[in-house]
């Protein structure tokens, strides 16, 4: 690590820059922008991604938008919204949109930023999420949480401007603690971590995907692919 | 007043906090974003760590240089300013031409909401995310980055 200080010639070319990029923020923009809106944005940019992979493994034609007003209705919702923040799979507050897929027969959902009850009976949330139909239509009728084995997939989605630090590893490690027969997990960021790296590397630990952004073709189709494949052997 | 010659990276810092103060949300939420990311400092691993067997020193949280100041405040203009809106336009794209949607909202407490959007209780995502930076904003941006490069060399 160098503690030189900064040069002063390539300081004042790095200011100028600086002052240029700050000149172009409108006063006036985004005036919704917060940290769960941002969550909730990289979350549903995932969605996309998940579906993408979805999309390689799943029975011909079975992959579509649907949502929680109109849960049986086989067109796109014009508006997909998003949970702004966790909820409940059965809630119907807002007309929130997720997905429905089948594979060798079997339906499955994939859900935005529901709630589950995890093995120690406290609810959770994941970004993004697979469970059976089957079970997230016992959800709804019985307004009650999935359980800690009813997810296929849990995707936790960190969108930070710098390295993740490994206090987020450590937090997605322990909450999996909580849903330990779920097959397949993963820590997704646009972001990089070299400590989070190693220490999910040890067996039966989430998986992560680093530098997953709109930018990086390259780690969106190593991503699509992963999950494919993870998908294969989890459903 | 600190004349440009004589600022030193911390100097840049705090003009770059004070000017953030006057962008609006945009720039409150940026300011909140750089202030946690100095403070969460950093967390790279020491040279040697990834060659195999054990790390040559521990790895975990430490102060950012110099160096690394700047690299934040432009990790927190290329995520927010560039990335976000990127992502933001991906999702609906992919949405739009796969399935048909329109476009995309986020749920939002109504407190956060102005008078407007009481009643349907969110927005859409591209009236949350900031605007994809014009072009004299993105190119200052890459060549923060490349100067960035360069100091690395």
């Amino acid at each position: 690590m160098s503690t030189a200080p900064f040069p002063k010639p390539l300081l004042a070319d790095l200011v100028a820059l600086i002052d240029t990029v700050l000149d172009s923020i409108n006063p006036s923009a985004a005036v919704y922008l917060n940290r769960n809106t941002v969550d909730a944005a990289y979350a549903g940019y995932v969605f996309g991604l998940v579906l993408a992979a979805v999309e390689r493994i799943a029975d011909t034609n079975t992959v579509q938008l649907r949502s929680a007003q109109a849960v049986q209705q086989q067109t796109s919702p014009n508006v997909f919204i998003i949970r702004g923040s966790p909820g409940p799979l059965s809630s119907t507050t807002q007309d929130f949109g997720f997905a429905f897929f089948q594979y060798r027969g079997v339906a499955y959902e994939v859900h935005l930023g529901v709630q589950y009850r995890g093995s120690s009976g406290v609810l959770h949330e994941f970004d993004v999420s697979i469970l059976p139909a089957d079970a997230a239509d016992q959800c709804r009728s019985s307004n009650k949480a999935p359980g800690p084995a009813k997810a296929c997939a849990l995707f936790e989605c960190k969108c930070y401007s710098n390295n993740l630090g490994i206090e987020l590893g450590r937090e997605f490690v322990g909450l999996k603690t909580d849903f330990t027969s779920v097959p397949m997990a993963r820590l997704v960021t646009n972001a990089d971590s070299d400590s989070i790296a190693l220490f999910l590397k040890k067996t039966n630990r989430p998986k992560l995907s680093v530098r997953l952004a709109p930018n990086n073709l390259e780690m969106e189709q190593e991503f699509v692919f992963a999950v494919a494949d993870e998908l294969r052997n989890s459903l | 007043m600190i004349s440009m010659a004589d600022e030193s990276v911390r100097d840049v810092v705090r003009r770059v906090r004070s000017t953030l103060l006057e962008k609006g949300p945009a720039g409150s939420f940026l300011l909140a974003e750089l202030d946690a990311a100095i403070l969460r400092g950093t967390d790279d691993l020491p040279v040697g760590a990834r060659s195999g067997g054990q790390p040559s020193d521990t790895p975990g949280n430490r102060s950012p240089n110099d160096a690394e100041l700047i690299e934040i405040i432009y990790g927190v203009f290329e995520t927010y300013l560039v990335t976000l809106p990127s992502i933001a336009a991906s999702l609906t794209t992919h949405l739009r031409e796969r399935f048909g949607v329109d476009h995309c909202e986020i749920t939002l407490d109504r407190s956060l909401l102005g008078d407007e959007l009481q009643l349907a209780g969110r927005a859409r995502i591209d009236a949350i995310v900031p605007l994809a930076p014009d072009k004299q904003a993105a190119e200052a941006l890459r060549n923060i980055a490349r100067l960035l490069k360069r100091t690395e060399e």
